[in-house]
């Protein structure tokens, strides 16, 4: 589990690097860069992180 | 026809005119909220090197990060940056577009493109307005437009010479002259007044209007200089 939110963890980063990106030199690649690929990260790592969430609280015995 | 594909790294195709170092206020929210999001994630899995599945303040950190922060430095960034793809100068930092940009600020010009760009008939992203249908629709067709254009661009390849896709709505001409009484007093848009209105026939050609850009406008690019 730990592994799996460190995967969502670079992901996340990866995802935020390409929106500052975007904004120092905002041309047609970083624009694009950021609203495509930044969306598939961030929304990537919510999802990862939700599930390791979810599945840690189903073990719990929460859920 | 000839396909034509982007050169990376080379002056083919380099930026022209975007200004980049424009920084607002909303980008230093975005900036705030990205380096913060990289902090606290980057604190947290590298420095923090807790079981931070088991960790309850860990878990609450990178919730924040993970469901809030990245979130919203995403939203607030699309928000600024499908305003700032609005301005000619965006338009022209692809080369293909960088004829009719030259065109347009041509003093000499008489494609209608121009003559609206240097008297102001357009205020401001002349570009856009004229390729942009009113109403919601029309921007979010617009933007998928222009994400299909970088695309072609960058990646799959564009064919010359360049031509405009489909027809083009003349409801984006008569939402500004329709109701003016210099258009309304012409005989022959009374006569066509359906054509017109349905695009069914065109603004440009015949003996009507002169063609909005120059035909061979792709042409000119930097990469010829």
């Amino acid at each position: 589990m730990d592994k799996t939110v460190t995967i969502a963890g670079l992901i996340n980063i990866l995802g935020l690097i390409s929106i500052i990106l975007s904004i120092f030199g905002f041309d047609p690649l970083t624009f694009i860069t950021s609203i495509t690929l930044g969306a598939i990260f961030i929304a990537v790592s919510c999802i990862t992180y939700l599930y390791v969430v979810i599945i840690d609280m189903k073990n719990k015995g929460v859920l | 026809m000839n396909r034509v594909y982007h050169a990376f790294g080379s002056s083919f195709g380099q930026i022209q005119g975007v200004h980049s170092t424009d920084i607002h206020f909303l980008d230093y929210v975005t900036l705030t909220l990205c380096i913060l999001g990289i902090l606290i994630v980057a604190y947290t899995i590298f420095f923090r090197k807790k079981d931070f599945v088991n960790d309850n303040v860990s878990k609450w950190i990178l919730l924040i990060a993970f469901l809030i922060l990245s979130p919203m430095a995403y939203v607030v960034n699309f928000t600024i940056a499908l305003e700032r793809t609005k301005p000619v100068s965006f338009c022209n930092s692809c080369h293909v577009m960088n004829g009719y940009v030259d065109d347009l600020k041509n003093p000499d010009s008489e494609h209608i493109a121009s003559l609206h760009y240097q008297n102001r008939w357009i205020a401001d992203d002349q570009c856009y307005n004229c390729h942009t249908n009113y109403g919601i629709q029309g921007t979010i067709n617009a933007k998928l437009s222009g994400m299909r254009h970088i695309w072609k661009y960058y990646i799959a390849g564009y064919d010359t010479p360049v031509e405009y896709r489909g027809t083009y709505d003349n409801q984006m001409c008569l939402h500004c002259h329709e109701p003016v009484s210099y258009y309304q007093d012409v005989p022959e848009h009374q006569e066509n007044k359906k054509a017109i209105e349905s695009s069914k026939m065109s603004c440009f050609g015949l003996q009507c209007h002169v063609s909005p850009h120059p035909k061979d406008a792709w042409r000119t690019t930097k990469k010829d200089e």
